[in-house]
């Protein structure tokens, strides 16, 4: 027997699905035409570089001589649109290696030719991974902001740390304007 | 149509053929304009949105390199303009938006109207509902509850997990909910209370039919 509120969401469902009408033609097509020919041409396609992930070649680890922690380098450039499933990496190809008993610094890199205002940048976690600072493990699975980016390389640093041994992927999204981009950075915390 | 059709229409349309793009987004205009319509101060306002929105496409067309089907692609820079446009207005809109109260006292008070202009009267109440709800839960409801998008083409659309979309979904249905129970007397959509009018099952959105 359905509950209450299932009843009440297939109602609704059923009332949203009678919106679903084709709507008189008016003089949409004329007027678009109108403001299509006003717009001009297409504009050019913006020159982003795309790099790829140096997944080709071991990664670059650099350990301080601290020993407290150890950087990564995961590169990803801004390029077009929704999900590029060709531009995952492979699952047996890790950015990076860490120690659970450290804390790793996550260099991700968004290289654009062109210096953009404002760029949407999201990073999420696993939940075998968490957000450092401070001394200490942040609650939070995922961090979103927005940021300028120069023309060139944008080097945005992120401190985590693994709480065990496995293969985690760190989600990375951007967004600038109508452009966004999905990528993930594969890293493989070992014991020690 | 055929992919090499496609292919070549969208060639043709980055190159400037306005003729070309008309007959590439001829197919999704009935989608744009009603998605367009969850998004406007009005109805009035809707074409012009919607034709502000394929204008941008347009000319953001060399944008596509076939990485995605052309009409999640579409369709996602359809929502980024509607989403620009509803946040561009948000200072003005509370002034500019008629309230939900109206209908409900006129409904009240006035005439029983027949089945056609109740009928009419109910689209036009959830419109006006829809277009309060956060923008980030209407486009999903919109695009899965009324234009029958599976959950997997909503999520390549907002660029967000299945998850996501399922949560979005339900809390912009909660809120829509709330929304028409503040306007609208309880029996007038309590369940069993009526069909809605002209319910016809083979108009429900693909992902009905196939019951998921």
């Amino acid at each position: 027997m359905s509950s209450p509120s299932e009843n009440e969401d297939h109602d609704l469902r059923a009332r949203l699905r009678q919106l679903r009408v084709d709507p008189p033609p008016r003089d949409f097509g004329a007027t678009l035409r109108q403001r299509l020919v006003e717009a001009g041409p297409p504009l050019p396609a913006p020159r982003w570089r795309r790099l790829h992930l140096p997944f080709d070649r071991a990664p670059r680890l650099a350990w301080p001589a601290a020993g407290i922690a150890l950087g990564a380098a995961a590169f990803f450039a801004l390029s077009l649109l929704q999900p590029k499933p060709e531009r995952v990496a492979p699952a047996t190809t890790v950015a990076a290696i860490l120690p659970a008993t450290k804390i790793a610094v996550v260099r991700i890199n968004l290289s654009a030719e062109l210096a953009v205002d404002s760029a949407w940048i999201r990073v999420t976690l696993p939940p075998e991974l968490s957000f450092w600072a401070d001394g200490r493990a942040l609650p939070q699975r995922s961090f979103e902001w927005t940021q300028p980016l120069r023309s060139g390389d944008n080097e945005i640093p992120i401190a985590v740390r693994g709480q065990r041994p496995g293969r985690y992927r760190i989600a990375v999204n951007a967004r600038i304007g109508d452009e966004q981009v999905q990528d993930e950075v594969l890293l493989e915390v070992v014991a020690g | 149509m055929h992919r090499e059709d496609l292919d070549a229409l969208i060639g043709h349309a980055q190159e400037g053929d306005i003729r070309a793009f008309e007959a590439l987004v001829a197919g999704h205009l009935p989608l744009v304009r009603r998605f367009a319509r969850a998004f406007a101060v009005s109805d009035a306002d809707a074409d012009d949105l919607a034709q502000e929105a394929l204008v941008r496409v347009y000319k953001h067309l060399r944008l596509f390199r076939y990485q995605a089907s052309f009409s999640s692609w579409l369709y996602a820079l359809v929502r980024n303009a509607f989403l620009d446009a509803e946040k561009g207005r948000a200072g003005t809109r509370r002034t500019r938006e008629e309230p939900l109260g109206v209908e409900h006292e006129e409904r009240a008070g006035g005439v029983r109207p027949d089945d056609a202009l109740e009928r009419a009267q109910d689209e036009e109440r959830l419109w006006r509902a829809l277009r309060q709800v956060p923008i980030e839960f209407r486009s999903a409801v919109v695009l899965f509850d009324i234009e029958g998008c599976t959950y997997d083409e909503v999520a390549t659309i907002e660029g967000v997990a299945v998850g996501t979309v399922k949560s979005r979904l339900h809390r912009g249905r909660a809120h829509l909910r709330g929304l028409l129970e503040a306007i609208e007397p309880r029996a007038a959509h309590s369940a069993g209370a009526r069909s809605p009018p002209g319910t016809d099952v083979s108009a429900a959105p693909s992902h009905l039919r196939r019951g998921s």
